[in-house]
């Protein structure tokens, strides 16, 4: 199963009483907030690296942005910083939407654990500071869809058999009725590459955490079936033997490849490990779609490269990992 | 939501009015606010937070302060209105959760399942929620759906069990 699940995520929404939201913060209050958030998280300084997104330079930004620790709109902000643990396991946000996020994110099935690392930090957090909540309501949160528990839970999931016989949609439409959503990870609209999907909650109130939680798991693993299910139908289909060994020949003897173009082979390549066409592979094929973002691709550089020095740099990468 | 007077422009006016106890409320547009002499005579007074404004030149607290309508509720913490509410799921600060309890419960039950919260809690008022052995044995969705499916046949809606029942196959639990 771990190898449809790529990671699963949490994120609990917190915010500090007597301060608007971010979006209404002045910089007094929003270095007030840091310090504040500075000060709770002492006893575990020595775990955590602090990163103020003011003074990082762009490609920093960019790769924090494809490994999925910063949204694009706190890399455009002023006000915004982070904690960060060192194995990247964790991080804090402050001044992103709420005052105070709190994420965890923990490679394949792991949603107990990402769960518990989270709980902790926020009772750590909890410790020193107050959190804006109400006896009716819960945690207060910037926007309406968090308020409660401000907790979503997140799998990120890799469906290329799911995609190429058109089910998503469906998919997107079945999980809609128990308060899920489906959403492509990179790229836009209805083509979202790799075939890398995020099914998280959308209703945060009215429910317990364990529940959320529990429901989210018992839906992804009603997906996981189903894609399961297509795979094992592939194996002996030379149609599908064949787009998966076309796919790994470009890969390791391209010489120049675009983003959308290796993403699309790596997925197969992907595709092919899972369901047992090739045999004698590492799956480490995800590790490989985000080092290949350009983001990524600029700072291993430590230049800014135009988009044909990228695809080079980009298939030279591929042909030595993969 | 549309003026509750002419039903045809969006309301950005909101109005309470306590007389022994007895409060009315009422959302109006501009030009219905205007009729029935509610808030300042907008043609006399400009609007005063961009006379403050001006005469401070950036004060922090007005300037982030999201748009709102003379003579309408404003949030007393962050200057925050109904009208710069209306249409959006974003609040201005916490303080708006009881400026604007009505709105606030309205959109709960549009976007959530629940209005009450019934999850982790702070330390300093007993967290109960996180605790393992309250985590131990969640009430799963389909175990919900189970009562609510037995309710339905209780009272022979037999369209939403036959919902439910569905629902909770798909869910697998048989």
């Amino acid at each position: 199963m771990s190898d449809i699940i790529i990671s699963t995520r949490i994120r609990l929404a917190r915010n500090l009483k007597g301060y608007p939201f971010p979006n209404g913060l002045n910089k007094a209050q929003s270095d007030e907030i840091t310090e504040k958030v500075r000060s709770a998280l002492r006893p575990a300084e020595k775990d955590f690296r602090f990163i103020r997104l003011s003074e990082i330079d762009g490609p920093t930004k960019l790769s924090l942005t494809e490994n999925h620790l910063i949204s694009p709109q706190m890399a455009e902000s002023d006000k915004c910083s982070l904690f960060l643990k060192s194995d990247n396991r964790a991080e804090i946000l402050i001044n992103d939407e709420d005052h105070i996020r709190i994420q965890t994110i923990f490679p394949g099935d792991n949603i107990d654990a990402s769960y518990d690392l989270a709980d902790k930090l926020d009772d750590l957090l909890d410790e020193s500071l107050s959190f804006a909540f109400s006896e009716k309501y819960g945690y207060l949160t910037a926007c309406l869809t968090n308020t409660g528990t401000g907790l979503r839970a997140s799998y990120m999931l890799h469906l290329p058999m799911l995609e190429k016989t058109k089910q998503i949609k469906n998919l997107q439409n079945e999980i809609a009725r128990f308060g899920m959503v489906i959403r492509g990870i990179y790229g836009e609209g209805s083509e979202p590459l790799g075939s890398l999907y995020q099914i998280s909650n959308q209703l945060t109130l009215g429910k317990t955490e364990a529940e959320i939680t529990a429901d989210l798991k018992n839906v992804v693993n009603q997906i996981i079936k189903k894609e399961k299910e297509l795979q094992s139908r592939i194996i002996k289909n030379t149609d599908y033997c064949d787009l998966v060994y076309r796919s790994l020949g470009i890969l390791r003897y391209c010489r120049k490849i675009s983003s959308r173009e290796a993403m699309e082979h790596l997925s197969n390549v992907k595709l092919g490990i899972t369901s047992g066409i090739i045999n004698n592979m590492n799956d480490n094929i995800y590790n490989i779609m985000v080092n290949i973002q350009s983001g990524s691709i600029i700072k291993r550089s430590g230049d800014m490269l135009d988009a044909a020095k990228r695809d080079v740099l980009r298939a030279e990468y591929i042909n030595n990992n993969l | 939501m549309l003026c509750q007077k002419c039903n045809h422009n969006n309301a950005t006016v909101h109005f309470e009015q306590n007389i022994n106890g007895k409060i009315t409320e009422l959302d109006l547009c501009e030009d219905c606010a205007k009729e029935m002499n509610i808030g300042f005579n907008m043609d006399i007074f400009p609007d005063p937070v961009s006379l403050i404004s001006n005469f401070w030149g950036e004060s922090d607290s007005l300037f982030h302060a999201p748009h709102s309508s003379i003579g309408e509720h404003l949030c007393p913490t962050c200057h925050s209105g109904l009208s710069s509410l209306i249409g959006s799921s974003f609040l201005g600060c916490t303080d708006c959760y009881d400026e604007f309890d009505s709105f606030v419960e309205n959109n709960l039950r549009k976007y959530q399942r629940g209005i009450r919260h019934i999850g982790k809690r702070p330390g300093s008022l007993g967290n109960t929620a996180s605790k393992p052995e309250n985590r131990q044995t969640p009430v799963s969705e389909a175990d919900k759906l189970r009562a609510e499916l037995k309710k339905a046949v209780e009272e022979e809606n037999y369209e939403k069990a036959a919902e439910l029942r569905d629902k909770i196959k798909e869910l697998g639990d048989k």
